[in-house]
Parts: structure tokens; sequence; C-alpha cells
């Protein structure tokens, strides 16, 4: 992979001092300040320890396998018909994944699922938050991350620590100054220095927005008929009360790949709600960590245009896909075997990676081997940052990764290259 | 091939042809097509279609429609009942282009894509199938345009607005709410004002912002004038502040979007008292037929469900606020935000009521229907797909006259509707349907059957019942391609994307 070809993209705002940035896109932040330094041996300034993992590998990715199949090293061709055989083959297919992959490598990955009537699903927080109640009830409020850096004075982290997930979120939106200052609170995990603090356990955050929500209200009358935690609640939520309470802008943090009861995703968009009323507030809620391997906004966006839902697509159709998402998520499809293949396009999160491995074939497109099983196709395709094109942020903000030189083909290419296999093996 | 050029000649043999922008109004005659283009006549066509007795249009254009980008994909998600309908509330891309072929339509824009928004816009509305299409970009919320117009200077306003419409490949400019996004973004909630009101942190008003952001339009050459949603949209008494742009903006070209949504007369609906509520489409039509560089759509409601969105943020906080149904909205950084939740339109409802008659009386009371598009401001007023029906509405008062019948009685009893008995001919509805908003949208090879004009073709089955007539076009030419017959689909070309550089 070269540099040379990193000073021209919108994402490569350092050209003043000579030095051209990369986007990591190891998480949904899509980092976009990163200085890769010495091509011989890059250092990644700026990036947080996962994404310069993340980073180096993209880096070193020449000198890994090109393809597997059934744990043997093969010719990419190879590996290619022996994909395309598979999905011709499979009972059910679903196309997941998702995540870390430019726009054009979704559309393709669509495009697949589309040709095979197959399931597609990014396994996505946000498609876990547009079937929880939450949104059918109340709806979501949010806005940008630059939005949160630049106009709340206030700023709620809800059961989320930032600083695991997404580890460069403090530094690049909480801490930057702001004119008129910037007030923290945090609520169910570690603070930041100087935030103002409320442990509660994640059991009862529900119970606690609603009490949250109440004393924002000023509704705190007679609560004698309340129960002993309740009452409880409110002695603690006290103090968060008061630090929120004439914010002229209120940002509430949350863990959207928080599952769970779906009582808490209501009680926290009431809450939000119940604020964006009175004056300015909304939520930032933050998916797609570090762990999971980067920003499945693209996904959503294209699934929403294409099939009319964020994700738990059960057949991808253009027409409007079936969307049923307690009943298609990507997890829920592999657990109770109703697919037998599952073509991972870009890391697959953790949880579901086991699932994989346990129960489908699968045919991986990735930097380099992960999950492959002695029963699978693996492909190595280029990273994104190699790639270039346009990805999305867990905000759904656009971002355009400056081109450079692919090391091995990318994730839309070899799509194009099974779907063309595919119809063939069809004739 | 004898069309020269090596295209494909066809001849639409014996049509009744309405082509309002060049004088014919239901003449028998002939078409020629060669290739993507309508020709004059020429020897021996390739292929001959006989139209004997059906109706001729050119392809229907909407002006006015919210089809791709952010804010309808949160639509499409907000509620999911409302998609899983025969003809989804917001349907998919693909949906969107097949639905709109079939009703005779081939050209649409979108009419509020915020900047940062616009990359993904183009890709999805590249999907969009059969139609041309463009859209309108929400640069006035944009903080360099907002600064710029606080320094002053023209030139410096003329580039960056220029250099917005060319990065995003826009076809012209959208304004949602003057100023409103800084009202907004201040915890202020950027409704219940008047222009003349400084925005917060700005030395600048909403009636400022107006005039020099249409004059910029107009001297950077967009082929479409400024689009303009003004204040206070949907809210009681909002008349004043309409009649208010109107006047701001007297002598410059101008477009005004939905004006049915900004039309009321009346106190505070939020504080209960309802009865105040009313039309306020006297004054300001009588302002409009007057005043002739301004252009409007009018946004009319229909009754039954749907989904309301725009990129008014204050609006749909509103909204929200007096309904309680789930809202969703997105703060962009340096740029506006967006609303959007579902909304349910009833006969009974006074206010609905009061919205339904307002549109209409606006469409019957424009005297002059080449400065008038037909728009429901899909999905925010109605489905696109409703379109035969509000045709029907203009064009047959006995129609008309029986669902007024149905709606609340108040309304009924003091709308100036009732004592409208104007009647839209044929070829007024062929002029508010393509060929005056393909004019307004800056389209010169649209909206017309002249030589020279792209092969967008519509042909109808004449039927006393015009909303049957409308729903289901006998056959549908894009660029002389036919792509529906009797309401299926027959090919699917990809549409161009238009844009203005």
């Amino acid at each position: 992979m070269s540099l040379s070809d990193h000073s021209g993209g919108p994402a490569s705002d350092g050209a003043a001092d000579g030095q051209p940035r990369i986007v990591c896109p190891g998480c949904g932040l899509l980092c976009d300040d990163i200085l890769p330094g010495d091509p011989a041996s890059p250092r990644f300034e700026r990036a947080c320890e996962q994404g310069r993992a993340v980073l180096s590998r993209a880096w070193d990715a020449g000198g890994a396998v090109e393809a597997m199949l059934e744990g043997r090293p093969v010719s990419r061709q190879e590996a290619i018909e022996a994909a395309a055989s598979a999905i011709r083959g499979a009972r059910r297919v679903l196309v997941t994944g998702l995540v870390g992959v430019t726009l054009r490598g979704v559309l393709a990955a669509a495009d697949l699922a589309e040709q095979v009537g197959g399931a597609f699903d990014a396994d996505a927080a946000e498609t876990a938050r547009a079937a929880g109640p939450g949104m059918a009830r109340i709806g979501s409020l949010t806005a940008d991350f630059e939005e949160l850096r630049d106009r709340a004075d206030c700023v709620l982290l809800w059961f989320v620590d930032p600083s695991a997930s997404h580890p460069r979120f403090l530094e690049r939106f909480l801490e930057p100054p702001r004119s008129g200052g910037r007030k923290l609170v945090a609520v169910g995990t570690p603070p930041p220095a100087g935030a103002v603090h409320c442990e509660i356990g994640p059991d009862d955050s529900a119970e606690a927005a609603a009490v949250l929500e109440m004393l924002l209200a000023g509704d705190e009358a007679d609560d004698s008929a309340r129960p002993p935690a309740w009452r409880q609640l409110v002695g603690l939520l006290g103090p968060v009360a008061e630090a929120i309470r004439g914010a002229g802008c209120l940002a509430v943090v949350t863990d959207a790949s928080r599952r769970g009861a779906g009582i808490e995703s209501l009680a926290v968009a009431r809450l939000v709600r119940a604020a964006a009323h009175r004056g300015a507030a909304f939520e930032v809620p933050l998916a797609w960590g570090i762990d999971h391997g980067g920003s499945g906004g693209g996904a959503a966006a294209i699934s929403s245009w294409r099939y009319a839902a964020a994700g738990g697509v059960a057949v991808a159709d253009r027409l409007g896909g079936e969307y049923l998402p307690s009943e298609a998520d990507a997890r829920r499809l592999v657990a109770r075997g109703e697919v037998d293949l599952v073509v991972a396009v870009g890391p697959l999160a953790p949880p579901l990676a086991e699932a994989v491995g346990r129960w489908a074939r699968l045919v991986e497109l990735a930097e380099g081997p992960g999950i492959t099983t002695a029963r699978g196709v693996f492909v190595q395709v280029a990273s994104p940052v190699a790639e270039g094109g346009v990805m999305l942020r867990g905000d759904g903000r656009e971002l355009r990764l400056p081109p450079s030189d692919p090391c091995g083909p990318t994730v839309a290419s070899v799509l194009e290259e099974i779907i063309a296999a595919i119809g063939e093996g069809s004739r | 091939m004898s069309g020269g050029g090596g295209e494909q000649t066809i001849l639409l043999r014996g049509g009744t042809i309405h082509d309002p922008a060049n004088g014919i109004d239901g003449q028998v005659g002939d078409l020629w097509i060669a290739g993507s283009q309508i020709v004059p006549p020429r020897g021996k066509p390739d292929r001959e279609i006989d139209l004997r007795g059906l109706v001729v249009m050119p392809g229907g254009v909407d002006l006015h429609s919210h089809v791709a980008g952010p804010k309808v994909a949160a639509g499409r998600r907000i509620a999911p009942q409302l998609a899983r309908r025969s003809t989804p509330a917001v349907p998919t891309i693909e949906a969107t282009g097949r639905l709109y072929a079939a009703l005779g339509y081939t050209t649409v824009f979108d009419a509020a894509i915020a900047t940062a928004a616009a990359g993904l816009a183009r890709l999805e509305l590249a999907e969009l199938p059969v139609l041309d299409k463009g859209f309108y970009v929400l640069a006035a919320d944009d903080t360099p345009v907002l600064e710029s117009l606080a320094r002053g200077s023209d030139e410096e306003l003329e580039r960056i607005v220029a250099d917005t419409v060319a990065a995003t490949g826009s076809w012209g400019v959208k304004v949602a709410n003057p100023g409103g996004s800084v009202f907004w973004k201040a915890g202020l909630r950027g409704d219940h004002r008047d222009l003349d009101e400084p925005l917060p942190g700005l030395p600048i008003t909403g009636h400022r912002l107006l005039e020099r952001l249409a004059r910029c339009v107009q001297e950077i050459g967009l082929p479409h004038p400024l689009h303009v949603h003004t204040v206070n949209l949907g809210l009681p008494g909002n008349w004043r502040t309409t009649l208010e742009t109107m006047r701001t903006l007297d002598g410059l070209p101008a477009h005004l979007a939905h004006v049915q949504f900004h039309s009321y007369l009346g106190g505070n609906t939020a504080a209960g008292d309802e009865t105040t509520f009313g039309s306020g489409v006297a004054p300001l039509a009588e302002w409009f037929n007057e005043h002739h560089s301004l252009t409007l759509d009018v946004g009319q409601v229909l009754f039954g469900e749907t989904v309301a969105m725009t990129g008014d943020a204050a609006a749909a906080e509103h909204l929200a606020a007096a309904t309680g149904v789930p809202w969703m909205a997105h703060d962009l950084h340096l740029e506006g935000g967006c609303g959007v939740l579902p909304v349910t339109y009833r006969e009974k409802s006074l206010v609905h009521a009061w919205q339904w008659a307002i549109g209409l009386e606006w469409f019957l009371s424009v005297e002059d229907p080449w400065r008038l598009a037909l728009s429901t401001d899909h999905p925010n007023g109605a489905h696109f797909t409703a379109y035969p029906h509000l045709m029907r509405l203009l064009g047959d008062e006995a129609f008309r006259r029986e669902a007024m019948a149905r709606i609340h009685p108040r309304v009924r009893r003091h709308s100036p509707l009732a004592g409208i008995r104007r009647e839209y001919t044929l070829q007024e509805l062929c002029i508010v349907t393509r060929a005056a908003p393909a004019r307004i949208a800056g389209l010169p090879a649209k909206g017309h059957l002249g030589p020279g004009a792209d092969a967008d073709i519509t042909v109808y089955r004449p039927e006393h019942d015009l909303a049957r007539m409308f729903a289901m076009p006998a056959k549908v030419f894009k660029a002389g391609r036919l792509v529906a017959e009797d309401g299926e689909l027959r090919s699917r070309p990809a549409g161009s994307l238009l844009s203005a550089t």
C-alpha cells in the first residue's frame, strides 16, 4: 500500500503541514486525522491502540494469504467459484457484516442478497433501535458528533463508557474547549475527570430514566406511594437533575448496542424527547464500537433506501424487503439455523462470529482470515483504508476516504465476481 | 432506419394532443419520435402506434416531492406499519420510480437535501429508475452562507452558493424556514416569529436572507429560482408572514413551496382555541395574482395516513408537541436539521378539514395556471399516487361537492371553497402537472411536445371519472422508450440525474 496518494482527499485536511491524513475504519467514529508517518514503518499517530492494530493489519495485508477453501490456500479464482457454488446450493443465505465497508461494497453486497433472495442484516445496533419500542412510540432525536462538541453545554453519559468502546470519543468530541464551558454528567458508568457522577446499576437504567424525566419536569410531588427503590433513585439522581437543569443544549450519549429489555430504550427516548420539547436536546447513540470493527452507518442507509428498513430484512427485494426485525436479524437467523450459509462482508462482531463459526457455512471477505472454519471459503480483500471511497460514520455523516493503491481486490470487485459466477453457474 | 442518424423513429398517430406550451388544446394530431426526442414529421417511421381516441400529454413533472436522502430514510423507518401496505407511505427508491412511471410521471425533484447529505442522496437517486431526477440543496442553513449574508458581500455569497450547487450536483437552492435553524439551535424554537426578527447572533433577518438569496440565485443563473418554504409552517395566523414573504420577494423570481401549509388564519390552537382557525388564502391569492415574478406549489392535504418530513426542524417539533406522535429529528453540524413524524389527516378533524379546503381554494383561486404546480408535498400532504384523486377534485365540481359534504361541518359552512364553481379543464390539468412545473423548474426540453423536446409522453384513455383516467395511463414513454402500459412496467431505463452545473 502506498502513502503517496493520500494528499488530495477531503480527509487529508492536514495538507497544510505537509503531512497526509488517513481514516481509521476501526469504529463508528472513523477518525480522519491519523498521521501514518514513515511508509516503511508507519506509526499511525493519533490513532488509539485498537485503531493502530486495525491500520497495521491494513498495511501489512499484502503478505496475507489471498484465498482459502476448506482451510487450505487456493487461488482467488478458485475461491470465488467455490463461493458461487456454495451460495447457489444453499437453502437460505444471509448477507451480513457490512461494517468497515465502503458504500460501494455495501451496494455490491445488497446486489448479491437480491440475486439469491437472501436475508440482509448488518447485525447493527441501529436495527435493534429501530425495532424497539422507543422508536415506534416516542421516536429518536439525534445529532452528529460535532453538534455535541460545539453546541452541547451539558453532556449526560448514560450507561455508556466511550473510553472503552470508542477510545477517542472523549478526546475528539468532549474534551475540546467550548466557549461557555461544558458540564459533564455520568450515570451508571465510570465518570470522566470532572464529571458529576451517579452510580446506578444497569438493571435500574429504565427506572432511572423515568425518574430523571420526572425530576427535570419538576414533577416531584407526593411520591410516598412509590416503592423505596424509586425513592432511592430520586435521591441519587437529584444532583444529576440539578446539574442538567438550565442546560442550554443537552446531549445524552448512550450505548446503542445495549440490547436487553426494550423498556430501557423507551425510557431513554422519553427522557430525551421531554427535554427536547423544553429546549435544545438530542441523543448521540454510540454503536459499532472498536471491538465490532467499523461503522454500519452505510449498511443502514442503503438498506433503508433499497428495502425500507435499516436491517432485519428477511428477503432482500427492492420493491420493499420483508422487514422482520425480531425474526430476521443476523444473530437470530444464525442461532435458529434458519440460514445455512452466511456471506460475511467485512468483520463480524464477536457474538455473531462465534455463532456463525458454530452453526453455518461461511463465505468470508476480509482483510485476513478471521473466523473461516474448515467448512468455509475465504477471499482476501483490501482494507477500505487502501480502497478509498465513501463510508458513513456512526452518526450518519459521510466521510470520503482518500484513494490509494489497493493491495488486493476491493470488496465490491470480489462480490461482483461472485455474482457473475453465480449467474454463469445458473445458465 | 428512416429517422436518420441511426435512431429508431416512432410515429404516434392520431392522438388527441394537449400541449399547452405550443398552444395545442385537444387537437387530433401525430407525434414523431427519433431516439429520445420529439422531432418534426419525417418520411416513413420504423414503428407506428395508433393512438386514435386517446389523450396525449407530456410526461408529468413533479416539482416538489420528497423521495431520497436521510430524511426519507427516517420516514421509511418511523412507521413500519405504513410500510407494509400495498402502496407504502414512503416507498423504497425502486418502488418510487416504478409508481411514478406507472402514473405517467417522468421527472421528479426532491425538494430538500442537506448539503452534507448530498453525496448519499445522489447515490440513492441514481437508483430511482425510469425518471429523470434532481434535488434542491438546503444551502440557506449552511454556516458559510449565513456568515456571508452577515458580512454583506453579494459577490462572496454568489461564489459560496455556486460552489455548493456545483459540489453537491443539485438543481436548485431551497430555503426551509429562513434562518430557522439558527433559532432552533439556539434553543429558541424557530417559529412564532416575524421575518424582521434578527437571527440569534447574526446581524441579519429572515427578510434580508430571503431577498438576498433570491437575488443570488438569479445572479448565478440557476435554472430554477429560489425555492422558498417560508417561516411558521403549519401555525395558525401564518398567512401574515406568508404575505410578508411575498412582499419581500416582490419583483424577484422565487417559488413558494406548499403554500397550503402557510395560509392559515387563527389564534393559538396549541392553547386549545381552534375556533379561529381558518383560511387566509383570499388576501394571499389576490396578492399573488397581481405580482407575476412568483410561482407556487400547493402541498395539498388529502385524507388518510402518511408521514410528514421536513428540513424545518422547528415545524416538526411543533407538530410533535401538539400531537404526541413518534418524532425523529437529526441536527447537522454547520447546517440545519430535519424532523419526521407520522400523520393521519381526518375528514372530521376541524384543522385537517380546513387544510384540505385551503389547498383546494388555492388551486381554484390562482388565475394563471402557468404559475402553479400541482403537488401534495409528497408524502407530507398525501402520497403522490393520490394525484389523480386531486385532479378529479379540481376538474369535477360535483365530485368536490360530494367530498365537501363529508368534512367537518364548520369548514363546510365557512370555507370559501363552498362558493367556488370553477372546474379545471383537461388543458389546465395538463398545465399544472407538466407544462408549468417544467417551465418553473427551468427544463426547456420537458413539459411540452414540440420538436426538440424530450420524448417523455403520457397517453390516457379519456374517462368521465378523471381520477380513473389519470390513475392508469394507457402508455408512458420516457425518452422515446415505452416504459409503462396500463399500470405495468414495460422497461426500466435508469433515467438521468439532473444537475445545474
